[in-house]
């Protein structure tokens, strides 16, 4: 076997299941059309035409969080392997956590989570 | 009192000094959401640097923690970390103590900020330094960047300062990208991010496609280092940027990413096929970035604007002993190692006294410097020695510095680089004249410029160090020659 040929599969899938699934919706889905449902939506914020101005909070809540949204991620992989990592990995992981709970501490302090 | 180490983790021993650093970043960034007074916080974060240089002495002694590899082969022990960890520290202190008195006056809503970022952005630089993988070297990379960038644009009402901001961090990225996938190239055809691996491994990789990588990497170094032709973001960056930021951008970055050159280039990519091609490479470098940067200099009337130019021809020395290193390694790396402390000790001077300038109230344009001699004769005195530094004029330690580049220039073969080093030293004694002739020459009816305590102890030491340093340079050269000899080669 290709050492490269897990890479090819796991491409494989991942571009075939959103595909299937877009196919299936479209499938299976009852369709009753509306004027309002071909509205285009943002956020539960009704969209202006986008040359407009755009408050700088929706940014910055969106950076706050793919910043922890992408922290959350890398603890999967240490969960899946915390028996063979042992109290290296604790001891790893909590380092890390304590790093962010110091970034989440200022960023709460500073008002990053107030929608004024 | 002698400590008995011997049943330490030397693992944890090595790792001490960026960990005091990074302990002492978090705490100062906690104290700071509780605390009214925020001026302490300053002394905090130098008490951490100074901490962490104690930490360093401590680890580097010899038998402490055995020469080779740590934390998974991702941290190197030997001289050449030891050598860069302590001159990144002495930067990050410098510029802490010379943003003292700055940082309150111009930036009072994100004065802990402001040193945080130098914390971080140093701590970054210590593992890019200490590093002989390359995935860590890019890690340690990308966290000083990101720190640059913001510390670039911490004046947020001020446009040219989101200038400097935008153009280093587009630019930056850019070079990032550039020079990750000259690594990935490499990754590609060695299968190992650790440099010796790599390079055992490179006999057997096709030339152009190695070539090819190769010629990426230099071009990503060669934006962060800011040699020509890739120079062209650092003046804006360099004159927009707060003032003690510009300073700090000309001592510690450049330090570190030209150790992660001599790391990548002599550990990594030192097979004799390619050794030849990337000298050659760096030597053309290395005279274009000293003909445009003394040439653009000469016509500067801003004098941030003009050290920016002034970086960029000192890159350009720099090269010289890189180009040199393939062919003298340990006689050019020395002399590269040699040359960043030098400049970081000339240039902290020569900073201080342009923030002293900016905490008065006034600009950084060369008129500001006219009749200094009469405002504050000390100063001046110091400034002239400082450029007698930059210059390479005996007995300073620029004179040494350059001297041991022209060796390793001329013992590798270079001779036409070396004469090239010593006409451009001629050339910039233009620029650098032009300031000293304000200063001394002409008359002025301002007040006297007063420095502040912090900023006398910054051009204080930094005027001794040009002189000790300079006087003193044998064991210096010595460690920094030294260096290389126990990359495990």
């Amino acid at each position: 076997m290709h050492p490269y040929l897990p890479l090819v599969i796991y491409a494989a899938l991942a571009l075939a299941v959103p595909v299937g699934i877009s196919i299936a919706i479209s499938l299976i889905t009852p369709k009753k059309p509306e004027p309002s449902k071909y509205l285009t939506y943002e956020s539960g914020h009704p969209t202006a035409p986008m040359l407009g101005r755009f408050p700088v909070k929706f940014y910055l809540v969106a950076m706050l969080f793919v910043i922890f949204d992408v922290e959350a991620a890398s603890f999967y992989p240490w969960a899946v392997n915390l028996r063979e990592l042992g109290v290296f990995g604790l001891v790893e992981a909590l380092v890390f956590l304590l790093v962010l709970a110091v970034g989440y501490a200022y960023v709460w302090k500073k008002g990053g989570f107030q929608w004024r | 009192m002698p400590i008995d180490l011997s049943s330490v983790n030397p693992n944890l021993l090595i790792i001490l000094p960026p960990g005091v650093l990074a302990v002492f970043a978090l705490v100062v960034l906690v104290l700071d959401l509780y605390s009214q007074e925020k001026r302490w916080l300053a002394g905090l974060s130098l008490v951490g640097v100074l901490l962490s240089l104690v930490a360093l002495w401590f680890a580097s002694r010899p038998g402490a923690v055995p020469p080779g590899d740590y934390f998974g082969r991702m941290v190197t022990a030997d001289h050449f970390t030891f050598y860069m960890v302590a001159v990144l520290l002495v930067a990050a202190g410098l510029v802490i103590l010379f943003s003292m008195d700055w940082v309150p006056r111009r930036l009072p809503k994100v004065q802990v900020e402001y040193y945080e970022l130098v914390l971080f952005a140093t701590l970054g630089m210590m593992f890019m330094a200490a590093s002989r993988d390359v995935t860590l070297i890019y890690l340690g990379l990308e966290l000083s960047s990101q720190a640059s960038y913001i510390l670039a644009g911490l004046l947020r009402n001020d446009p040219r300062s989101n200038e400097a901001a935008l153009k280093y961090f587009l630019n930056g990225a850019l070079a990032s990208a550039v020079l990750l996938f000259g690594l990935s190239i490499l990754y590609g055809l060695t299968g190992t991010t650790y440099l010796p691996e790599m390079l055992v491994a490179l006999g057997q990789a096709p030339l152009p496609l190695l070539v090819t990588a190769m010629v990426f990497v230099i071009a990503g170094f060669g934006f962060k280092v800011a040699a020509a032709p890739f120079h062209l973001w650092a003046p804006d960056a360099y004159e927009g940027a707060p003032t003690p930021v510009s300073g700090f951008f000309s001592m510690a970055p450049k330090a570190a990413a030209w150790a992660a050159v001599l790391r990548v280039f002599l550990e990594g990519l030192s097979i004799p096929q390619v050794m030849d091609k990337w000298s050659v490479l760096y030597a053309v470098l290395s005279a274009s970035s000293m003909l445009i940067g003394n040439l653009t200099a000469l016509w500067q009337t801003n004098v941030k604007r003009m050290m920016a130019y002034s970086s960029v021809s000192h890159a350009g020395y720099i090269l010289v002993g890189v180009a040199a290193a393939a062919r003298a390694p340990e006689v050019g790396a020395g002399a590269v190692l040699f040359y960043l402390l030098s400049y970081i000790l000339t240039n902290a001077g020569i900073w201080a006294a342009l923030v002293a300038l900016e905490n008065q109230g006034e600009g950084t344009e060369m008129a500001d410097f006219r009749g200094l001699a009469q405002r504050n004769p000390a100063l001046a005195w110091s400034l002239l020695l400082l450029f007698v530094s930059l210059i390479g004029i005996p007995p300073t330690v620029g004179f040494f510095g350059k001297f041991f580049l022209f060796r390793a220039g001329v013992q590798a073969g270079y001779v036409w680089l070396a004469v090239l080093m010593a006409i451009n030293s001629a050339i910039s004694v233009g620029y650098y004249y032009a300031v000293v002739r304000n200063m001394f020459f002409e008359k002025t009816e301002k007040p006297r410029l007063e420095l502040g305590s912090s900023l006398q102890a910054v051009v204080a030491l930094s005027v001794l160090a040009v002189l000790v340093v300079g006087l003193g340079s044998s064991p210096v050269i010595q460690y920094a020659e030294a260096a290389l000899g126990l990359l495990g080669r």
